[in-house]
């Protein structure tokens, strides 16, 4: 028995107790500090659930101001001392009352003693979403018009010329009568989420305007609860025509803690032997790096490292703000040791994009693809053959800001109850305030004294203004013409 | 100077009028009397000033018609897709209405002035002021419309405004309220026969042409006219329009000679465009292009214009096929375009036959019918007989009234409408011999009947119906220019005859209030009190009058002016006018040898020498001799407002008669006004004239109507001159007081038929109004009260209900219905007193039942899961 | 991971709390009494709302709970202030005094 279901049992116990107690004593006001008990037990049970806003308001409404309102009355009335035992006009209501309740514990509980048990919670159907980041290097060869280069500073538009893949992403199986196609995505492009049924699927990537697969189909299992990105990468395979990879990225819905924002890092682009890091490169934009013992180490602030490509995204939070950010590759030097063997040292750093005014938001999650693309022709005279243009490499995930997943808040707390509130149930909050309203207003009428004092007082006013008005007459001997109150027909017979 | 855009104007001729009518009538109490006479009087001369602009670009344009837009808001007035009814709320601008505009808003203006004199005083002044600019404002559209509805919403609008301002003192308190009233209603009602008329006419006009328009858009109304007067050549077709009249009055030729001819024209038709079309291209730069866009972008006038200020100025030549109607199918054309495509198609044509559902008629026919009923309708608004017995009394409304409606506008609408539709007229001979006769039976009857009238204005009512006489007669004749001349110079010499007489009356009225000395000033009100002082004295009897020449010199000299005129005086403007009415009946009877021409210029000759001499008889009797009451010899002359009005019309009463001088006549080239001026101003809108040599004046005709005329004066001052105008002139009762002719044995007779005005009004009384009341009360009394009401009503149906109610009432309703829905009360009455010890009304017994019901509600709800559970 | 209380436990004592409250209800006179026990019950049916809540992984749950409470708080001020108003007029807040809706 785990310490939980000891504290329930206890606190469980301690509210029952102190709702028999409440019934039972003849003070009032005993009855009222009962109640108070009952409700913070509630409220402890209230935070076993998960529930710590609910907790918070049934202490501070319930327990707090509407207990004291209670007890106001009571000792405004004096009626802490009840007449309970005076009257006693239904006895048999006693026995009545006492066979009914039990009767509904029993019609209530016979299930629940008999071993039934709730179904678990299963998780919400898994949502899919399809990304492209292909390269098509045919493109690259021979290009059909130079591109252009993009030599705005805004790091977040997508070169004008893209030498992307059109995709057709099929889904099919589990229990779908006929396949889920994410028709015609373009390069960079990230489709809205579907939700599916949970279950074995097969995806099928195809080119749009062929229509041939373009990679082998690949069996995948979504379970419930999974957020799923299906990333396409890679260049395409001149020979084979099939995409070098698909990766599924498990994305999730819940909140990062402490109001930072997180990263899901993804390497589509480098050689799978160079690992990529992300740092934030700080106010003087310059990679700060330090060497020791000949091995050079980066002093500012590395968000994440050791990003392989092609493998699962490294998640890395960071709070929330804007930075300028580098993703950032090791320069090799290959030596040879007394073995024979190569070995490969790290000599330097180089930047191989920034990422300037980059903003991490809370309760965010944000894909970061780092993909080949091309933008310019290559400068430099290295120019392999097959490959005359060098790319120039550039982050899907920058230009595409609104494929950031928005993390579910945590549950039960005053943020999550609130944007509900807020949202949702925006009209039940606003009828609920109006009821209120008019509750305010039905005490005061309920309240009120009658009316017929408040009248009389006002006529005493009046009877004394009319000799007043005479006597200032008499005694300045002037002609002040006050215009006579008039009384009600009423009055006047009085 | 251009002038192009000045017919795009109208639509504000009538909407200033119709601004001052509804400032005067919403806000006129609160106004003074000067204020609100402003308003109308401003509204009135503004629009004169622009029907002149207006007048000024017609007759710079050679009398070129055009179809005027409003903008934007009486677009497509009544239309209906479904039937392809379209009417459209357009204005026409051309030469008839040019004249009536002029006429309408010339002499309205006068008479607007005049009133400001004449209505000082008057506690409805405001009102008076309001229905004379709305008078103006239905008059305006009435003449300026471009089909028969809008003419006829004019036509209903005058009758109506004629109807508020006969009767506009019939507050007037006692008999004389209701002669108001009565003479009101009598116009009314006599109008409406008319207007059945006019309504039949507009229908089968509709039924006909399946347009109400006069001319299309674009339409040219007189092409051989254009056509000259753009230098495009000739129209060989000269001569076909009296061809046709002679087909048409002469013997129905055989059939084959018809197709002949018809093929004829057709070639003859062929040939000459050909020739058009050269001329066109030889000729083209003389003429101009005038197309008028409206606001709508429509082409509105297409119409050539030439002449010296024009040519050169304007390099576009005017295309032939912009005035040959050559553009529009001939059901596009307007209803006059249409009537000539009809008659041009050869007799027993399939296309001429118009169907009636279970009948069909000959276009001719239809045509005839059309005309039949459009008379019937002028007879009523133009006072023609058999209608005219409205007018004398309609002279009960207030003397500017009679003068602007009764004499020089409202009653030449038919004369208008008659002229407007000339082309019907033209091919219709049988109709136009019915009209012919109607009118100048009409001129004499009227004529005679004026000899023996005593009231001042009723001599010039009778007068009115005659010379309204004169020019249906002369539309009959197929003179229609002289018909429309006719019009205007009467227009002018009858407003001033009026608004003499309402001078005199005026004066008259005074003199008699002055002369027995009322304790307060009557200046002001005496319009007001003349029913609480009312006395036998009648102002408007000329047997109170005589001797008014030296009290109101002005007055006097400005109404001999007006005699003259109306007489036909040589070189006043009648003699103008009118000699050229008689010049047509000659020529229609001496070489054209029609019937109707001979008895057109007897009758017409002999009214008038009537005419002269009840005009001289009214002269004597009321200007001249010794002052015969009080009010004729304390008579003050008029105010300014009303005197200088009198002095304008009696200038132009001498004058505008030389605007149309014949040729040969005297005075020709008077003005430095051409010959004919009038005549080839009109030709554009009158088809039939183009072709036609003018006739020369008639030296024979002229002298013998004027010797006529002076020997009627001559007469009449034998009779009547000085003193001799009564006898028993001193009898302080004016009934003894005698006409001379009376007085003469030989002549009583005769002049008592015309004082009882020949018994018309009691001719209708027994054959029609006596008959009616005879009807009406047989139908009220009999029919409606003893049969319907006591009998079928109070007996037949109220016991049958009676019995009915009381069969359903006690053994259904109460028995069956109410023990019903009592049972059903007393049900659950009983039931609930039965429940009610349920209701403790204490909260923990409710709380008990409502916990049971849980505990109820709860086991059901899971009695699913407690079975599976045992189950197990 | 199954939680560690296992919800049918909080739905027991919710329902057990729901039982005392009603007994409450219907036993004691004192209207103010009987009030507190409404409380209670709402309180019960609050915490099984909060369990399920956890159990399906839904706020909506926290979001009903938080009606109710906004709910019961109007409610008590109402019969707080129709107990004063009834005091003042009767001088007892004993619910079996009440009883004018007698059928």
């Amino acid at each position: 028995m785990s310490i939980e279901v000891l504290l329930f049992i206890a606190f469980g116990g301690l509210a029952i107790a102190f709702a028999v107690g409440m019934i039972l004593s003849k003070n009032a006001v005993h009855s009222a500090l009962f109640l108070i008990g009952n409700f913070g037990c509630v409220a402890f049970m209230f935070l076993m659930l998960n529930a710590p806003f609910i907790s918070m308001v049934q202490i501070a409404v319930y327990a707090g101001a509407i207990m004291v309102l209670f007890l106001f009355v009571i000792m405004l009335l004096g009626a802490e001392k009840t007449t309970d035992t005076t009257s006693q006009r239904f006895p048999w209501l006693t026995g009545v009352a006492t066979f009914l309740t039990i009767s509904l514990l029993i019609a209530l509980g016979l299930p629940l003693l008999s071993g039934f048990t709730l179904p678990a919670y299963q998780g919400a159907d898994p949502l899919v979403r399809v990304t492209n980041a292909a390269v098509d290097p045919t493109l690259l060869i021979s290009p059909e018009t130079p591109p252009t280069a993009d030599t705005s500073e805004d790091a977040e538009a997508l070169p004008e010329i893209v030498y992307g893949l059109h995709l057709t992403v099929q889904i099919s199986g589990g229990t779908l009568a006929a396949p889920v196609v994410f028709d015609d995505i373009l390069f960079g492009e990230t489709t809205d989420f579907a939700s599916l049924p949970a279950g074995d699927y097969t995806v099928t990537l195809l080119r749009t305007d062929t229509g041939s697969p373009v990679a082998r189909p690949l069996p995948v299992t979504f379970a419930n609860g999974q957020v799923l990105t299906l990333t396409a990468f890679g260049e395409l395979d001149l020979n084979t025509s099939t995409l070098v990879d698909l990766e599924i990225v498990q994305n999730s819905l819940e909140a990062p803690q402490n109001a930072e924002g997180r990263l899901l890092l993804f390497n589509g682009y480098t050689d799978p032997f160079v690992p990529l890091s992300l740092v934030d490169l700080g106010g003087n934009r310059a990679l700060d790096i330090r060497t020791t013992d000949g091995t050079p180490a980066i002093i500012d602030p590395v968000l994440a490292e050791d990003i392989r490509y092609g493998e699962a995204p490294i998640v890395a939070t960071y709070p929330k703000g804007t930075y300028t950010l580098a993703i950032v590759q090791p320069i090799f030097t290959i030596s040879q040791t007394e073995s024979g063997d190569q070995r490969r040292t790290i000599s330097d750093y180089e930047i191989i994009h920034e990422l300037n005014n980059f903003t991490i938001n809370a309760d965010e999650e944000l894909p970061l693809l780092l993909v080949k693309n091309g933008l310019q022709p290559v400068t430099d005279d290295t120019a392999q053959p097959g490959l005359q243009a060098a790319p120039i490499f550039e982050f899907q995930s920058v230009v595409l800001r609104d494929s950031a997943i928005q993390t579910n808040p945590t549950f039960g707390s005053p943020g999550g109850v609130g944007l509900i509130l807020f949202t949702t149930y925006l009209l039940p909050v606003n009828l609920v305030g109006l009821l209120l309203l008019v509750a305010l207003i039905g005490v005061i009428i309920v309240t009120r004294p009658f009316g017929e004092k408040q009248q009389r007082r006002g006529n005493i006013r009046r009877k004394v203004s009319r000799p007043l008005v005479s006597v200032i007459n008499q005694q300045t001997g002037s002609d002040v013409v006050v215009e006579q109150p008039k009384l009600p027909a009423g009055e006047e017979q009085k | 100077m251009h002038t192009d855009s000045y017919p795009q104007l109208i639509p504000l001729v009538i909407l200033i009028p119709a601004i001052g009518a509804f400032i005067n009538l919403f806000w006129g109490k609160r106004l003074t009397e000067r204020v609100s006479g402003w308003i109308g009087i401003t509204a009135a001369l503004l629009s004169f000033v622009i029907s002149w602009l207006i007048v000024s670009h017609v007759h710079g344009a050679h009398g070129a018609g055009s179809v005027v837009n409003p903008p934007a808001f009486f677009d497509g007035w009544i239309r209906i897709e479904s039937i392809g009814l379209d009417i459209p709320w357009q204005f026409r601008v051309d030469p008839i209405t040019s004249v009536m505009l002029l006429v309408v808003t010339g002499v309205g203006s006068l008479i607007h002035i005049y009133s400001m004199g004449y209505m000082h005083g008057d506690p409805k002044f405001s009102r008076f002021f309001a229905f004379l600019n709305m008078f103006l404002m239905f008059m305006l559209i009435l003449v300026t419309g471009n089909n028969f509805l809008m003419m006829f919403v004019g036509w209903e609008g005058v009758g109506l405004m004629s109807y508020l301002l006969i009767g506009f003192n019939w507050d007037k308190g006692g008999a004389l309220g209701r002669k108001n009233a009565n003479a009101a209603r009598k116009a009314m009602i006599v109008n409406r026969v008319g207007d059945f008329g006019i309504l039949m006419s507009v229908f089968l006009i509709f039924w006909t042409f399946g347009t109400l328009n006069f001319y299309s858009p674009g339409e040219t109304a007189n092409v051989c006219y254009a056509l000259e007067v753009n230098h495009l050549g000739e129209c060989e077709k000269k001569g076909e329009h009296s061809e046709t009249e002679g087909e048409g009055a002469a013997v129905v030729p055989a059939e084959g000679e018809t197709t002949a001819e018809g093929e004829h024209s057709e070639t003859e038709a062929t040939t000459a465009e050909g020739e058009h079309s050269e001329t066109t291209a030889a000729e083209g730069e003389h003429g101009e292009t005038e197309a008028t866009t409206d606001e709508h972008g429509e082409t509105t006038t297409a119409e050539g214009e030439h002449g010296e200020e024009a040519e050169g100025e304007h390099g576009a030549p005017v295309a032939l096929e912009d005035i040959d109607n050559s553009q529009f199918e001939p059901k596009q054309l307007g209803v006059f375009g249409q009537t000539k495509y009809y008659m041009e198609l050869p007799e027993g044509d399939a296309g001429r036959m118009i169907s009636f559902g279970p009948f069909e008629l000959d276009f001719g026919q239809v045509l005839f019918l059309i005309l039949i009923f459009m008379m019937l309708g002028v007879a009523g608004k133009s006072a023609q007989i058999p209608l005219f017995i409205w007018l004398p009394d309609a002279m009960a409304g207030p003397t500017p009234v009679s003068a602007l409606m009764h004499a020089a506008t409202m009653v030449t609408a038919g004369v208008f409408l008659l002229v407007r539709s000339n082309v019907f007229l033209d091919y219709a001979p049988e109709a136009r011999f019915v009209i012919a006769i109607i009118g100048s039976t009409t001129a004499l009857m009227a004529g005679y009947i004026a000899i023996g009238q005593w009231d001042i204005k009723r001599v010039l009512a009778y007068s009115t119906i005659s010379q309204l006489g004169f020019m249906v007669a002369a539309v009959g004749l197929g003179a229609y220019v002289a018909a429309i001349f006719h019009l205007a110079t009467h227009a002018v010499f009858k407003a001033l005859l009026f608004l003499g007489s309402g001078s005199v009356i005026h004066g008259v009225e005074h003199g008699h209030h002055h002369g027995h000395g009322h304790g307060h000033d009557s200046h002001d009100d005496h319009h007001d009190d003349h029913a609480a002082h009312h006395d036998d004295f009648d102002p408007q009897d000329m047997r109170n009058m005589g001797g008014l020449g030296n009290r109101m010199p002005l007055t006097y000299i400005t109404y001999l002016f007006g005699t003259f005129a109306l007489a036909g005086l040589p070189f006043f403007a009648g003699f103008w006018s009118k000699d050229e009415i008689l010049a047509d009946a000659w020529h229609v009877g001496f070489d054209e040898g029609h019937l109707e021409g001979y008895i057109v210029l007897g009758l017409l000759l002999a009214a008038a020498a009537c005419t002269a001499f009840y005009m001289w008889r009214q002269v004597q009797m009321v200007f001249h001799g010794q002052p015969r009451s009080e009010g004729a010899a304390n008579a003050p002359e008029s105010s300014a407002w009303m005197v200088i009005p009198l002095l304008i019309l009696a200038f132009f009463s001498f004058t505008i008669g030389f605007m149309n001088v014949p040729t040969n006549g005297p005075f020709h080239g008077f003005f430095g006004w051409k010959d004919y001026e009038f005549k080839h101003f009109l030709e554009s809108s009158v088809p039939s004239l183009t072709g036609k040599t003018p006739l020369e004046f008639n030296w024979l005709l002229a002298i013998g109507a004027v010797a006529l005329a002076f020997a009627a004066i001559a007469f009449a001052h034998s009779r009547y001159a000085g003193d001799k105008a009564l006898e028993n002139r001193e009898d302080p009762n004016i009934a003894n007081r005698l006409d001379p002719l009376y007085a003469n044995r030989a002549t009583r007779q005769i002049w008592s038929l015309a004082n009882a005005r020949m018994y018309w009004d009691e001719i209708y009384g027994a054959l029609i109004e006596q008959p009616y009341n005879r009807l009406a009360d047989f139908f009220a009394n009999v029919v409606d009260w003893r049969f319907l009401h006591d009998y079928f009503h109070d007996t037949v149906l109220k016991k049958g209900y009676d019995t009915l109610a009381g069969l359903l009432a006690r053994p259904f309703d109460l028995g069956i219905i109410d023990g019903a829905v009592n049972g059903v009360g007393w049900l659950i009455g009983f039931f609930s007193g039965r429940m009610r010890g349920l209701q403790t009304g204490y909260v923990r017994t409710y709380a008990v039942v409502l916990l049971f019901g849980v505990v109820v509600v709860i086991v059901l709800m899971l009695l699913p899961l407690i079975q599976a559970r045992a189950g197990q | 991971m199954p939680p560690a209380v296992p919800t049918e436990f909080f739905v027991m004592l919710s329902m057990i709390l729901f039982a005392l409250g009603a007994m409450g209800v219907l036993l004691r006179k004192n209207a103010i009494l009987v009030f507190m026990s409404v409380e209670l019950m709402l309180n019960s049916a609050n915490l099984a709302l909060a369990a399920f809540a956890r159990q399906w992984n839904e706020m909506d749950g926290h979001i009903f709970v938080f009606f109710v409470m906004t709910v019961a708080a109007a409610e008590v001020a109402i019969g707080l202030a129709l107990i004063v108003a009834i005091f003042r007029h009767k001088q007892s807040i004993n619910i079996d005094d009440l009883h004018q809706l007698e059928g």
